[in-house]
C-alpha cells in the first residue's frame, strides 16, 4: 500500500504542473541571438501510470539513454565486449594507465560497488574525452549502451520512477539569516556580520550538510535575537537622553578641504554648526578628533556656544589615536543655536611641509549632542509587528495573534495552538516578573527567534528515515524553498497566500516571474552568481603591487561589477544563459574602461558598451575571471583551464596525483623558454599530460591577457602564442576562436554545467548520479530555450526541486518497484 | 578527595581591594576554589594552560631543524627570532601525522592535514555530504576541564571572515580545510578571527551594549525560559526528522546547553571578572587591513584570556591549511601555498624560509608577551604549554612526517623547555597531545592514530 501512495504523489504533482504550465503566458521574449521562442515547459518525468498525451510525445525526442523503452544492456553480453574492444588496450589485462584498470575487481558484486570508478568512466564517456582521438572510436550506439548500463545496474538510476533524494536540513546562513530579518522585522541591522563564517561544501554556502551549528554560534543567536527585538520594540517609553547626530557635511566655515560626512577639518577660522535642539534643558556634547602636534604643543579648541564662549581643550597629539572631548551647555528653550569651533594656538609663523603650508588643525570625525530625556516613539517594526493583536478583545487573545502571526512568517508555516500555546507561556513568566505587556510579548517573539524551525528549513515528511517513501513537498515548504532559491530570504505575503490557499503549484510560472523582476532577486547575483562564478573572490586577490601598480580597489571593485551586471542583464531582461560567455557587449565604469582601452567612456557610473575586436565579450574577457585566476605575478595557463572546465562547462579535471612529481628535479635539465614552452616540456610527464592536456590550451587561448586582464601582445619571453588545441580535438587561433569552439562544440556541456551548479545552489545538496534525469531534461529543454527563466523554471519543476524523499541508501529507492512486483501474487 | 574547607580560603575580592590595583594578580594557592586546584593543576599553583597554534604549508626545513640536539642547539635562520625566549622553547622533531596521508584517498593534503592536525584522524573524503572528522585534542580537554573557566575554550585565528568562494581542497568539504578545533566527528569549532568578536566575547561587552540597555535585567532573567521552550520545540522536532537531520538538531541542542552552562558560568564569575584587570586596550574596530597588526592584535587577546584566566585551552590556527597568501610587507609578492610548490627552486625556498620566519617574529612577539607576564613567583607562559607547528613538513612534496614542532612553556614546572628533541621517525604526534592532556588533568587514552605518550618533553 504504501509503495503504491508513494507513486500516486508525484503524478499528482505533476498533472496539478501541467495545469499551472498550460495557463501561464511563457516567459518575456528575449532578444538574445540564441533564443527560440519558449516551448511549452515539459513536466517532471510521470511515474509508472500513462503520462498525459503532451508529455508523451515529449518522451520520444529525448536522446535514446534516459528514454525508458531502451532496454537495459547487460554486462557480460552487452557491455564487457565494448570495454575488451575500446578500452583494455589501456585500462585491461594488467594495464592500468592513469590508475585506472577496468578487470581488476575481485568480482562483480565489487565492479558495481565501485561507484568512483564508473562515475568517472560516465563522465569521460559523456565529454567524448576516451578513448583518445588517436584510438579506435566506439559508435554512438555502443557509447549510449555502456552509458545507459552505468546509469541503470551501478547507480540503479530509473527514468520512469525518478528519485528526488533528501536535502539535509537546512540552517539559515548569514546572508539568509541577514536578509530574512531585514523581510520578517524590518530593523536596519545585519545581526549575522557577527556570526562566525559559514562552512561551503559543492562550492556553495548554502549546503545544508555543512551548516554545522557549533555552540558559538548557538550563543550569538540569542544574543542577536534579544537585540533584534531591542530595537524592534521599544522596552519602555520612559523619556530618555537621545543621541544626535551632527552631519559633519553641514558645516559652515573653515577649511573644506577633504570634507566628508566622516572628516571634517577645523583650523584657526571659525567653523559653526546649526543645531536644532529640540527641548529645554542641559546637552551633552561629545567631540571625536585628533590632531598632530606642531612646534611641541597639541591643537587647542575652544569651544562658543550661541555666542558664548564655553570652553577651551587642549587635543593629545598623538599618533593615531583619537581624543574624545566633552563638553556641556544648557538652553532655555528649544529652537536653533550656533555652536563655534576654532583652534585658538595657530602657530605664529605656519611650517611648511612639502613646498605646503601647515598650521594647527584638528580633524573631527564625530559630533554628538545627548539630549535631555525626551519622549520616545515606537518605531514602525513595532507597529508592523503588534498589528494582528488590535481589536482582540482582551490582552491574552492579542498576544496569541501577535504570536500566531509573527510565528507562522518566522517559522514559514502556520503554528499549531499548542506552539502557541508554548510561546504564549513564555510572554506569561515575563509577566510574572512585573514585566508590560510589549515586554512581556517582545520576549516571546525574541524565543521564536532562537526556535529551530525558524533556524532551520525543517521539511517534515510522513517517514523520514524509510528511503523509498518518497513524495512532494508541501506547499508551505515549496513557498521556502522558491524564495531561499530566488532571494536568499522567506517568503512574501503573497507567496505564503498561494501556499495557504493550495495555489502555488497552479501559479507557479507566474509566481516565478514575479520574484525573477523583484528587487530582492539581486540575492541571486550576489549569492549565486558571486559564487559560481567566484566573483566574490575579487575582493580577496592581491596582485603584486609592483608587477602590476595600476592595480587597486577601484579596479577590483569596477572587475567585480562588470560580472555582476552581465549576471543581472541576463536575468532581468531574460536572455539566453550562454551570454556568460557569449555577449557581444559589456559593462564599464572610467576607470574599468581604461583599463580595457574602450575610449570614451567617462566617470564612477557603469555602462553597457560593445567590445573592441581584441576582447570577447562574456566572463572570458571579464578582467575578474583574468585575474581570480592569476597567480599575483604572472598568468597561469593551468588555472584559467581549470575555471573553465569547472565552472562554465562541468567536466572538472581529476584532482592531481597525491605525490606531485619534482618538476624542477635536480637530474632533470632545467625548463627554458616561455611560460608555455616550459609548460609543454612538462607535459611530457605522462602524470601531468592527461589532465594538462584538457586545462592548459584553454589558458593558452587566453594569454592575450595579463594577470589582471590588461591585453597584451607579449609577455617577458617574447611575443605571445594564443594559439591552440582542445583535448578534443577542435583548433583555435587567439581568444575569440576559443569562445567560437566552447559556444558551438562545447554548448551542451555548458547548458549542463548552468544546471548542475543552479540545481545544487537551489537544492542545497550537491547533485547525486539520481539527479541524472532531471538534469539531462533540464539540458535538453536549454537547448531549444536556453533563456534565464527556462533555465530557473526547469530547476523548480524539476523532480529534486518538488519532490523528496526519506533517508537511507539511494539504491533502495529503485528496489521499490522489484519489491512491489515480487510481492504480488 | 579534596574536602573544601570555606572558611580558610581568602575572599578574592576584598584581597584584591586591599592591594588596590588592579595589575597582574599573584595566584596564592589558598585563593584558588579547591575544585580548581584539584583539577587544573594537581600540584597547586596557578592554572595551567593549552594553546594549539597551526601555521600553514609545512616550512622549509633545511632552515628550521637544528643540527644538534640538547639543550646546546643552534637556531637556524627562521628559528632565530625566537633567540631572546629560547629557554622557554623546545623543537621536538620527528613526528608525524600519518592520517595526513592519502592513504588511498588521492589528492587534498592541505584539507586532510588542517583536520588532522589536533584530531589524528583520517577524515573522510566528502565535498559535504557526509563530514567526517574526530574530536580534537582541545575539546576533549574542554569537555572535562572547561567548566572551570568563564569559557571552557577559545578558537581563534588570523583569517579574514571572508571566505573563498568555490571549492576547497580536492573534493574536501571546506570545513576540513578552516577548522582545527572539532567538538564532535562532524561539528568543527569555527575560529573567530575578527578582533572585536573575540574582545567582545572575553570581555562580555554585550552586557554593556547601550541599545540592550532598557529591560536588561529582565530579559536576563528570562533567557531560562525561552531556553526551556525551544529545547522542548527542537525535542519534538528531532523526533520526526531523518538520521542526519537528527544529528543537525543534535548540535543544536548542545549548543543551547551550552549556552546555558555559558550565561551560568558568566553570573557565577561575575565578580571575578569585575576585579579582573581590563587590556589596556580599546575594543578593536574590527579586523585590520595590515596583516602584521591583526596577527599581533590576536595574539594580544590570547594572551589577555590566559592572564585573566578566562579560559585555559586555546587553539589559534594562524592561517589555514593551503593559504595563499602572499606576504608583499616582507618583499614576498606570490602565494605562500603556490610558494610552497618550490620544486626546489633555491629562490623560492628562500621566500618559503621568510614567510616562516616572520610568523616564528610574531610567535616571539607571544611568547615574549606571555613571559612578561607575571604570576605566583613565575610567569604565565611558565604555567603554559604552547604548541606552534603544522601537519606538513615540506610543501613541496606534502611529507607528514618529520614535522615542524615547538613546544613552548613551562607547563607549571612539568616540562623542560629550552631544547631540540629529536624522536624515532613517524613517533605519532598525537603522542605529544596525550602527554599535555595528562599534564592537564584530563583523562585520555587514545587520539587518532597515538600509540601511547611521548616521553622527554
Amino acid at each position: 500500500m504504501k509503495s503504491r501512495s508513494s507513486q500516486i504523489l508525484p503524478l499528482a504533482l505533476a498533472v496539478g504542473l501541467l495545469a499551472a504550465l498550460a495557463a501561464c503566458t511563457p516567459p518575456v521574449v528575449s532578444s538574445s541571438p540564441e533564443a527560440t521562442p519558449a516551448p511549452s515547459v515539459e513536466v517532471t518525468p510521470a511515474p509508472a501510470t500513462p503520462p498525459p498525451a503532451a508529455s508523451e510525445a515529449k518522451l520520444e525526442e529525448r536522446p535514446a539513454r534516459i528514454a525508458a523503452q531502451i532496454p537495459t544492456p547487460e554486462f557480460t553480453g552487452d557491455v564487457k565486449p565494448l570495454l575488451e574492444n575500446y578500452c583494455f588496450k589501456c585500462h585491461g589485462n594488467g594495464k592500468k594507465k592513469g590508475g585506472l584498470s577496468l578487470d581488476a575487481f575481485a568480482s562483480m558484486e565489487a565492479a558495481l560497488q565501485d561507484q568512483k570508478t564508473w562515475g568517472h568512466v560516465l563522465q569521460t564517456l559523456r565529454v567524448g574525452d576516451m578513448p583518445p582521438d588517436d584510438e579506435k572510436q566506439p559508435s554512438l550506439e555502443d557509447r549510449e549502451k555502456i552509458m545507459t548500463w552505468i546509469d541503470r545496474v551501478v547507480f540503479a538510476v530509473d527514468p520512469t520512477n525518478p528519485d528526488p533524494g533528501r536535502v539535509t536540513i537546512r540552517r539559515l546562513n548569514r546572508a539568509e539569516y541577514n536578509n530574512t530579518i531585514r523581510d520578517l522585522v524590518g530593523v536596519d541591522f545585519q545581526p549575522a556580520d557577527d556570526f562566525p563564517a559559514d562552512d561551503s561544501g559543492y562550492g556553495f554556502d548554502n549546503i545544508g550538510d555543512v551548516l554545522s551549528l557549533p555552540p558559538v554560534l548557538f550563543e550569538r543567536y540569542l544574543a542577536a535575537a534579544e537585540k533584534i527585538m531591542s530595537l524592534a520594540i521599544l522596552n519602555d517609553h520612559k523619556p530618555r537622553p537621545t543621541k544626535i547626530y551632527v552631519d559633519l557635511m553641514q558645516i559652515e566655515g573653515g577649511p573644506k578641504t577633504g570634507t566628508t560626512s566622516v572628516a571634517r577639518k577645523i583650523d584657526e577660522n571659525e567653523s559653526t554648526i546649526m543645531m536644532e535642539l529640540p527641548v529645554a534643558g542641559e546637552y551633552a556634547v561629545k567631540l571625536t578628533a585628533e590632531s598632530e602636534k606642531l612646534g611641541g604643543e597639541g591643537a587647542k579648541l575652544e569651544w562658543k556656544f550661541n555666542g558664548l564662549t564655553l570652553r577651551t581643550t587642549e587635543l593629545s597629539g598623538k599618533r593615531n589615536a583619537k581624543d574624545t572631548l566633552k563638553a556641556a551647555l544648557r538652553v532655555d528653550k528649544p529652537g536653533t543655536y550656533p555652536l563655534t569651533l576654532r583652534v585658538a594656538n595657530p602657530l605664529p609663523t605656519p611650517e611648511t611641509r612639502d613646498g605646503r603650508p601647515l598650521n594647527r588643525s584638528l580633524t573631527v570625525r564625530e559630533i554628538q549632542f545627548i539630549s535631555p530625556p525626551l519622549p520616545l516613539k515606537a518605531p514602525p517594526s513595532q507597529y508592523k509587528l503588534f498589528a494582528p493583536g488590535r481589536g482582540q478583545p482582551n490582552l491574552e487573545l492579542a498576544a496569541k495573534a501577535i504570536l500566531a502571526d509573527f510565528g507562522k512568517k518566522a517559522f514559514r508555516r502556520p503554528l499549531s495552538p499548542s506552539e502557541v500555546d508554548r510561546f504564549f507561556w513564555i510572554a506569561k513568566q515575563a509577566e510574572k516578573k512585573q514585566a508590560t505587556f510589549e515586554q512581556a510579548v517582545q520576549t516571546a517573539l525574541t524565543a521564536i527567534l532562537v526556535s529551530p524551525h525558524f533556524l532551520f528549513r525543517g521539511e517534515m515528511q510522513p517517514e523520514p528515515d524509510n528511503p523509498k517513501s518518497a513524495h512532494a513537498v508541501s506547499e508551505w515548504m515549496l513557498a521556502s524553498r522558491l524564495s531561499y532559491f530566488l532571494w536568499s530570504s522567506m517568503p512574501d505575503d503573497a507567496l505564503f497566500a498561494d501556499a495557504a490557499a493550495g495555489s502555488l503549484r497552479k501559479n507557479l510560472a507566474a509566481q516565478v516571474t514575479r520574484m525573477l523582476a523583484d528587487p530582492k532577486a539581486d540575492a541571486l547575483v550576489e549569492n549565486y552568481a558571486g559564487q559560481w562564478l567566484q566573483i566574490r573572490n575579487v575582493k580577496l586577490v592581491q596582485p603584486d603591487a609592483r608587477t602590476f601598480p595600476e592595480w587597486d580597489e577601484a579596479l577590483a571593485t569596477a572587475m567585480q561589477r562588470e560580472t555582476e551586471l552581465l549576471f543581472q542583464k541576463i536575468m532581468r531582461e531574460d536572455r539566453s544563459v550562454l551570454e556568460i560567455l557569449g555577449a557581444d557587449y559589456t559593462f564599464v565604469n572610467e576607470r574599468l574602461a581604461q583599463h580595457y582601452r574602450i575610449p570614451g567612456v567617462e566617470g564612477a557610473a557603469f555602462v553597457q558598451v560593445a567590445l573592441p575586436a581584441d576582447r570577447p565579450g562574456g566572463i572570458l574577457g571579464h578582467g575578474s575571471f583574468l585575474t581570480l585566476t592569476s597567480n599575483p605575478t604572472r598568468t597561469s595557463p593551468v588555472k584559467r583551464g581549470k575555471y573553465v572546465l569547472e565552472n562554465l562547462l562541468g567536466t572538472p579535471p581529476p584532482p592531481p596525483p597525491p605525490e606531485v612529481p619534482d618538476l624542477d628535479d635536480k637530474n632533470r635539465a632545467e625548463l627554458k623558454g616561455t611560460l608555455r614552452q616550459r609548460m609543454e616540456q612538462h607535459r611530457v610527464d605522462p602524470t601531468c599530460a592527461s589532465c594538462h592536456a584538457r586545462m592548459d590550451p584553454i589558458g593558452f587561448g587566453l594569454e592575450n591577457f595579463n594577470g589582471i586582464g590588461a591585453l597584451r601582445s607579449q609577455d617577458e619571453a617574447g611575443p605571445i602564442d594564443s594559439a591552440g588545441q582542445l583535448v578534443s580535438g577542435e583548433k583555435f587561433q587567439g581568444p575569440a576562436e576559443l569562445r567560437t569552439i566552447l559556444l558551438t562544440e562545447k554548448r551542451a556541456d555548458i547548458l549542463r554545467c548552468a544546471t548542475e551548479k543552479m540545481l545544487t545552489y537551489a537544492l542545497g545538496r550537491g547533485v547525486e548520479f539520481y539527479d541524472r534525469p532531471a538534469i539531462e531534461k533540464a539540458t535538453e529543454a536549454l537547448e531549444k530555450n536556453p533563456n534565464f527563466s527556462s533555465l530557473v523554471m526547469e530547476v523548480v519543476t524539476s523532480v529534486p526541486f518538488q519532490m523528496r524523499r526519506g533517508e537511507g541508501d539511494h539504491r533502495k529507492f529503485s528496489e521499490k518497484k522489484t519489491t512491489a512486483s515480487l510481492s504480488a501474487p | 578527595m579534596l574536602i573544601p574547607d570555606k572558611s580558610l580560603q581568602l575572599p578574592r575580592r576584598s584581597f584584591l581591594r586591599g592591594l588596590g590595583v588592579s595589575i597582574a594578580l599573584p595566584f596564592l594557592e589558598s585563593m584558588l576554589p579547591s575544585v580548581v586546584k584539584a583539577a587544573a593543576s594537581p600540584m597547586g599553583g596557578p592554572p595551567r594552560r593549552m594553546v594549539f597554534m597551526y601555521l600553514p604549508n609545512g616550512m622549509d626545513m633545511e632552515n628550521w631543524t637544528p643540527s644538534a640536539a640538547g639543550d646546546q642547539f643552534d637556531l637556524p635562520s627562521i628559528l632565530q627570532p625566537l633567540e631572546p625566549i629560547r629557554k622557554q622553547v623546545s623543537v621536538l622533531s620527528g613526528l608525524a601525522h600519518v592520517n595526513a596521508r592519502a592513504l588511498g584517498d588521492g589528492a587534498g593534503d592541505h584539507a586532510r592535514a588542517n583536520a588532522c592536525f589536533l584530531t589524528g584522524i583520517h577524515v573522510r573524503k566528502t565535498s559535504g555530504a557526509d563530514i567526517q572528522a574526530g574530536i580534537s585534542a582541545d575539546q576533549i580537554a574542554a569537555l572535562q576541564i572547561g567548566k572551570n573557566t568563564r569559557l571552557p575554550s577559545l578558537e581563534l585565528s588570523c583569517e579574514t571572515t571572508t571566505r573563498q568562494a568555490g571549492s576547497c581542497d580536492s573534493g574536501y568539504a571546506c570545513a576540513y580545510q578552516h577548522n582545527i578545533s572539532w567538538r564532535n566527528e562532524t561539528t568543527p569549532m569555527p575560529p573567530l578571527g575578527d578582533p572585536r568578536l573575540v574582545f567582545e566575547r572575553l570581555f562580555t561587552t554585550s552586557d554593556e551594549d547601550p541599545d540592550l540597555a532598557a529591560g536588561r535585567e529582565l530579559r536576563q532573567s528570562l533567557r531560562g525560559s525561552i531556553l526551556d521552550v525551544v529545547r522542548e520545540d527542537a525535542k519534538a522536532f528531532q523526533k520526526r526528522l531523518g538520521a542526519t537531520d537528527r544529528r543537525k538538531m543534535d548540535e543544536y541542542l548542545t549548543g543551547l546547553r551550552e549556552t546555558e552552562v555559558a550565561i551560568q558560568q558568566q553570573a557565577k564569575f561575575k565578580a571575578e571578572n569585575a576585579a579582573k584587570p581590563r587590556p589596556e586596550m580599546e575594543k578593536p574596530e574590527g579586523i585590520p587591513g595590515d596583516m602584521t597588526e591583526h596577527i599581533r592584535l590576536m595574539y594580544d587577546l590570547l594572551a589577555f584570556a590566559l592572564q585573566t584566566d578566562s579560559t585555559r585551552i586555546a587553539t589559534m590556527m594562524v592561517l589555514h591549511e593551503g593559504s595563499n597568501r602572499p606576504y608583499p610587507f616582507i618583499g614576498v609578492t606570490d602565494g605562500h601555498h603556490d610558494l610552497s610548490h618550490h620544486g626546489n627552486s633555491a629562490e623560492k625556498k628562500e621566500k618559503i624560509a621568510k614567510i616562516n620566519r616572520f610568523h616564528m617574529e610574531q610567535v616571539a612577539y607571544l611568547l615574549t608577551k606571555l613571559q612578561g607576564m607575571k604570576e605566583g613567583f613565575g610567569t604565565v607562559l611558565d604555567n603554559s604549554m604552547v604548541v606552534v607547528g603544522s601537519a606538513i613538513a615540506d610543501g613541496n612534496a606534502h611529507a607528514h612526517h618529520d614535522l615542524p614542532v615547538l613546544l613552548c612553556g613551562g607547563g607549571g614546572g612539568t616540562l623542560k623547555p629550552g631544547r631540540h628533541v629529536r624522536y624515532q621517525s613517524e613517533t605519532p604526534m598525537t603522542n605529544l597531545y596525550l602527554s599535555l592532556l595528562d599534564r592537564m588533568g584530563v583523562k585520555a587514552d587514545r587520539l587518532g592514530d597515538s600509540s601511547g605518550k611521548l616521553e622527554r618533553i
